[in-house]
């Protein structure tokens, strides 16, 4: 090859190298451009403009008396367009911004006029279109805002971009704040507000964003494009007042006995519906504050509280009667196995109880005499007993709660793997080998108040949409008899014996009403150490009450207290404290009042009116027959009338201005102050008028005149 | 008078009218690419789109200056400029100010010069002055060796920055030697290695050495008559293999790891989208959702929203393809196009062999831009960050272009003064 052909050649080889490549990348762009371009572009277009969701108003949830529980307020992020028409003229703009700077500072008083007056104008000197003004201000903020110079120039022409958000806030703060429940991005949901978002979220709406130079997204529009739709409202079956009366009287118990934990559920008898539920955990010494919802989510062995269970066992198969004697040999019962080893003694908290009756055994909350009791009758054929704890008493299963959480139970049968013959009995039979929550526990006990009815703890009454119902929640009915109408009756009994002669008589016996439950002190397994680890107790108090109509049952937990650890003394002055004061507050619960007659027309002397229990010792005194006996109001007012005196109850409810009229100073003293009133005295003698009339609902420490002579 | 006529009279206005196309294409495009709405005037000097106007007019200033001077200036002075941007690239490295991790810039007042893209036409007249000398010769190992020093010196300066992208322009003189003798045998083994390299990063070593154990029984089966071609495929089975083991070696422990993830995802052993692919996926998206005949000037979003990295720069590309789609990308190629074959006719029609070396060493530079640029924001090269030649936003690299260009201008109206 000639030197002319080879540079030649060369030459060639560079021009074609350029070109070939240049091609190659020409190619390559008609590949991504033409033939790919559709796909690029789509994919382009969703990067630059695109829907953002825009959260519905969630909806309310009231509490069962149609207080607030929780509601979402609207919360407003200002921002401001320099651009805009209104100050598009940077006359108009300098004119009015050191206004709006003033306004702003006075309004906010965040920044000072100056250090606004230069944010504003270095924005506007950027010409910037989305400036942040403020984050979370409210509605009421907005409406004096709009009304700032530059603002007020009208909706497009007055630079100010609203971006609304909601807020959830819970009126009543702590109050059930748990079972009230949150729900957040990332975070599993609790309480009503996750188990019900499906209503309560509403349908979120769509906002057209544009992404502005920068990086910024910009509603295209002023308005949303796809609207939103609210959100329905719970109604739900907590009440307020008895959450609160709840909530205090455990907190109360809690700092006193030091326990780590606690719970407390009220539910009403009939409906099964939960009126308040109360959880607390210890933070520190002496603060508690509500994190684990204890009540529904902490299984456990409840000890004592489960020989209701057992006993209805007994009863409903006819192994016992209630006046059945047994020995409970001095408080201890021996447990052997198939090979007649020792495996066991079972121990009264309380030693020395000889032959009693089955009821004194309940009442005593003898554990030697129940395991006995239990261990004897059903060694032969364990599953009797289990299969009616599973079948027909369901204390094997979930409840199946509105809300989420609930914590399984554990109930063994003969062929559970950890099934140990004769002793598994033993101890199941005063509430050992077992797990259960304090709702499941209290539903049983409800079921026993309900006369053997077992409805499921319901927290949802109702769902609303723009005030009218979606959805209606009834009773519902796990069980239509958990045992003969006799045996519920004998277990009822037994029940009130426990407050009125057993374990409970000291701390819970109410000489108003009668109180019915059960004391149960669980000792808790610690892990690997079993019962030899450090001792931790489980104290509560299982019951319901008014016994002879129960309205409400009641179960208070409280766990690890230090110090005394009975139930009674524990869990006791709990359920008492609630109970006086459920009581006290429902009218329905006292019996109808009646217009005392009078046998034989006999006159009743006069008397001021007063508390009834004096009154009524002062007639009894007399020998004059109490006609007003049936009138069971702590206090009582007394009217002059021609034939005699006519009573009728005082409204002593709180909240409500008690009639006063006819009483002494102290009576009419002690009833204005405890209905949170502030009264002023004139005079001396019976009160004779009363500024604010009797049965007025009224708030706390409004003025009340009493006028005496 | 009469000689400043002549002087204009020579000068190829072809090139210079291209050059001036590209140059106006760049900044329209770098307004666009970093257009803010609200400084929407193209001329105001606060924002790049202003700044590159004064660039460009400060170029087309210096270009007329390297017109005015004497043809021979450049020869006789090309080991000075050599030496100076030597010293300037040393100098970068001890005062230089770190951006994105490479210290490449001196800054001088608001302005920040970068001495590797001057290290260009320098490296570029000091190989055509040697190349030219009589006692040279392309074929001899003492020249190659030489040639590869002055080519290596910057290279190495500039890796040290570090920079690859720029470093590897240099490799792309290697064309030259090729134009002036140097054996074919460099470029297919070039490209052999290139080869062997993307398969080692492709295959399994196993494979691919069983592979080349085929190839070359196969070629000793056919040509077993001829011994020394026989040592020449046994020599060059040894090579493949210990540079494949090299490759690996290299690849894993020299490579740093953001650009080995660049290879990866160019050669789609990695799908990664987020990290390294991120550049290359939103520059496609860019350029893809241009289509047939683009979005229109200013309505590109995805520039103009930021989604694409460096888009005034080293992305520029992304722009023209956005915005003027494959139409308007193919205008610009084809100026480019027109503008290289242009040069290498220039070179060609030269008579002094320093010229003519001079001026492939331009086409060179240039193409290698070209092809490297517009192949990376269209995923056909892994991401170097290397300007695209006169559309680019930055006034060193505009200039270092302009300089490199109209020398070859100043040289070829001088061509006819050359006995």
């Amino acid at each position: 090859m000639n030197i002319r052909t080879d540079i030649l050649l060369r030459v060639y080889i560079a021009f074609g190298l350029i070109v070939l490549l240049a091609l190659a990348v020409l190619g390559q762009l008609f590949y991504v451009q033409v033939v790919e371009g559709d796909k690029w572009r789509a994919m382009a277009d969703s990067l630059s403009t695109r829907f953002v969701n825009v959260e519905a108003a969630r909806g309310n949830i009231y509490s069962v008396d149609g207080s607030l529980l929780a509601t979402s307020v609207p919360e407003y992020e200002l921002r401001m367009d320099m651009l805009a028409g209104g100050v598009a003229d940077q006359e108009i703009f300098d004119e009015k911004v050191d206004s709006l700077a003033a306004k702003l500072s006075a309004f906010f008083g965040d920044k000072s006029s100056k250090q606004y007056s230069r944010m504003l104008r270095n924005a506007r000197k950027d010409r910037e279109r989305y400036v942040l003004l403020r984050r979370k201000v409210s509605h009421q903020q907005l409406k004096v805002v709009r009304k700032f110079p530059i603002f007020n120039m009208g909706r497009n022409r007055g630079a100010l971009i609203v971006v609304q958000q909601n807020k959830r806030i819970l009126p009543f703060k702590t109050l059930a704040a748990r079972t009230i429940g949150y729900k957040n991005e990332n975070v599993q949901p609790v309480g009503l507000e996750g188990a019900y978002s499906a209503y309560i979220d509403g349908e979120s709406g769509k906002r057209l964003m544009q992404r502005m130079a920068g990086g910024v997204w910009k509603p295209v529009n002023p308005d949303i494009e796809i609207a939103t739709k609210d959100g329905a409202d719970i109604i739900s079956t907590i009440d307020i007042n008895m959450q609160d009366v709840a909530q205090r009287a455990l907190e109360k118990q809690l700092i006193k006995s030091k326990a780590d934990f606690g719970c407390v559920v009220l539910m009403e008898v009939a409906t099964g519906e939960i009126r308040a539920v109360a959880n607390f955990s210890k933070v520190s010494e002496g603060v508690y504050k509500e994190k684990f919802n204890y009540a529904i989510a902490q299984s456990a062995e409840p000890g004592s509280t489960f020989k209701l269970a057992s006993y209805l066992s007994l009863l409903e198969d006819g192994k016992v009667d209630t006046g059945t004697m047994v020995d409970a040999e001095g408080g201890t019962f021996k447990v052997y196995n198939h090979r007649n080893r020792l495996v066991k003694t079972v121990k009264d908290s309380h030693l020395g109880l000889k032959v009693i009756s089955v009821k004194k055994a309940f009442e005593e909350s003898s554990n030697a005499a129940i395991a006995k009791l239990i261990y004897k009758h059903y060694l032969s054929d364990p599953e009797q007993f289990t299969s009616r704890l599973h079948n027909t008493l369901h204390l094997n299963t979930r409840a199946g709660l509105q809300i989420p959480g609930e914590g399984s139970p554990l109930v063994k049968t003969p062929q559970s793997k950890s099934w140990y013959k004769g002793l598994s009995l033993a101890q199941m039979a005063y509430g050992y080998e077992m797990k259960m929550t304090p709702l499941q526990m209290l539903t049983f006990y409800n079921a026993v108040a309900n006369d053997g009815k077992m409805v499921a703890p319901m927290f949802v009454r109702e769902i609303r949409r723009f005030g009218s119902t979606v959805e209606n929640f009834g009773v519902r009915v796990i069980e239509d008899r958990i045992a003969s109408e006799e045996t519920i009756s004998k277990l009822q009994g037994m029940l009130e014996g426990v407050v009125e002669e057993g374990t409970g008589k000291d701390v819970i016996k109410n000489p108003l009403y009668r109180i019915a439950g059960k004391t149960g002190t669980a000792q808790i397994a610690d892990g690997k150490l079993g019962y030899k680890g450090k001792r931790e107790y489980q104290s509560s108090f299982c019951g319901y009450f008014p016994a002879d109509n129960p309205k409400y049952s009641m179960i208070v937990v409280l766990g690890n207290p230090i110090g005394a650890y009975y139930a009674a003394l524990v869990a006791g002055p709990v359920f008492r404290e609630v109970a006086d004061m459920v009581f006290a507050n429902d009218v329905q619960m006292y019996n109808p009042v009646k217009e005392v007659q009078n046998a034989n027309n006999d006159r009743l002397p006069a008397s001021k009116a007063g508390q009834t229990k004096a009154l009524r010792s002062v007639y009894h005194a007399f020998g004059i027959k109490a006609a007003f006996a049936t009138a069971n109001g702590e206090y009582i007012n007394a009217i002059d009338t021609n034939g005699g005196i006519e009573t009728r109850e005082v409204n002593t409810r709180e909240g409500f201005v008690p009639d006063v009229v006819g009483m002494g100073l102290k009576d009419a003293l002690y009833l204005v102050g405890n209905s949170g009133l502030k009264p002023y005295v004139k005079g001396r003698g019976k009160v004779m008028r009363q500024s604010l009339a009797g049965g007025l609902r009224v708030g706390r420490g409004s003025s009340i005149i009493l006028e005496l002579e | 008078m009469n000689n400043q006529r002549s002087l204009f009279f020579n000068v190829d206005w072809i090139v210079i009218l291209t050059f001036l196309a590209l140059c106006i294409i760049g900044w329209f495009n770098i307004h666009a690419a970093v257009y803010n709405p609200e400084k929407p005037s193209i001329f105001n000097l606060d924002t790049n789109y202003g700044k590159q106007l004064i660039f460009i007019i400060s170029a087309l200033i210096l270009g007329f200056v390297i017109l005015l001077l004497d043809s021979k200036f450049f020869n006789t002075f090309s080991p000075v400029f050599y030496g100076i941007t030597l010293l300037l690239l040393v100098l970068v490295l001890v005062v230089g100010r770190n951006v994105g991790g490479n210290q490449a810039w001196i800054p001088i007042g608001s302005f920040r010069l970068q001495p590797s893209e001057f290290a260009k036409f320098s490296t570029c007249l000091l190989l055509a002055r040697y190349l030219s000398a009589i006692n040279t010769k392309v074929q001899d190992l003492r020249t190659q060796s030489v040639c590869a020093i002055i080519l290596l010196i910057p290279m190495g300066l500039i890796m040290l920055q570090p920079d690859t992208g720029s470093a590897l322009t240099f490799g792309s003189l290697i064309f030259v030697l090729y134009r002036e003798g140097l054996s074919g045998y460099f470029l297919v083994i070039g490209a052999i290695l290139i080869a062997l390299f993307v398969l080692t990063l492709l295959l399994s070593k196993l494979y691919l050495i069983a592979a080349l154990i085929l190839i070359c029984a196969l070629l000793i089966y056919n040509y077993k008559k001829n011994r020394a071609f026989i040592t020449t495929v046994i020599y060059g089975f040894i090579i493949s293999v210990v540079f494949i083991f090299c490759v690996d070696f290299a690849y894993n422990n020299v490579l740093q790891s953001h650009q080995r993830n660049r290879i990866d995802v160019l050669l789609g052993t990695v799908k990664d989208l987020k990290g390294e692919g991120y550049n290359v996926n939103q520059s496609k998206i860019a350029i893809g959702s241009g289509g047939m005949w683009g979005r229109g000037y200013l309505q590109g979003t995805q520039t103009k929203y930021d989604f694409v990295p460096e888009q005034s720069t080293d992305f520029i590309f992304c722009t023209i393809g956005e915005e003027w789609g494959f139409a308007g990308s193919f205008v610009v190629i084809g100026l480019y196009l027109f503008l290289l074959l242009r040069i290498v006719n220039i070179a060609e029609r030269q008579r002094s062999s320093f010229s003519r070396i001079y001026g492939y060493g331009v086409a060179s530079i240039i193409f290698f831009h070209f092809f490297i640029n517009i192949g990376m924001t269209v995923g056909l090269v892994p991401v170097i960050g290397i300007p695209l030649p006169f559309i680019s936003y930055g006034g060193s690299s505009l200039w270092s272009f302009t300089i490199l260009l109209f020398i070859l201008l100043k040289l070829d109206s001088n061509r006819m003064g050359i006995i």
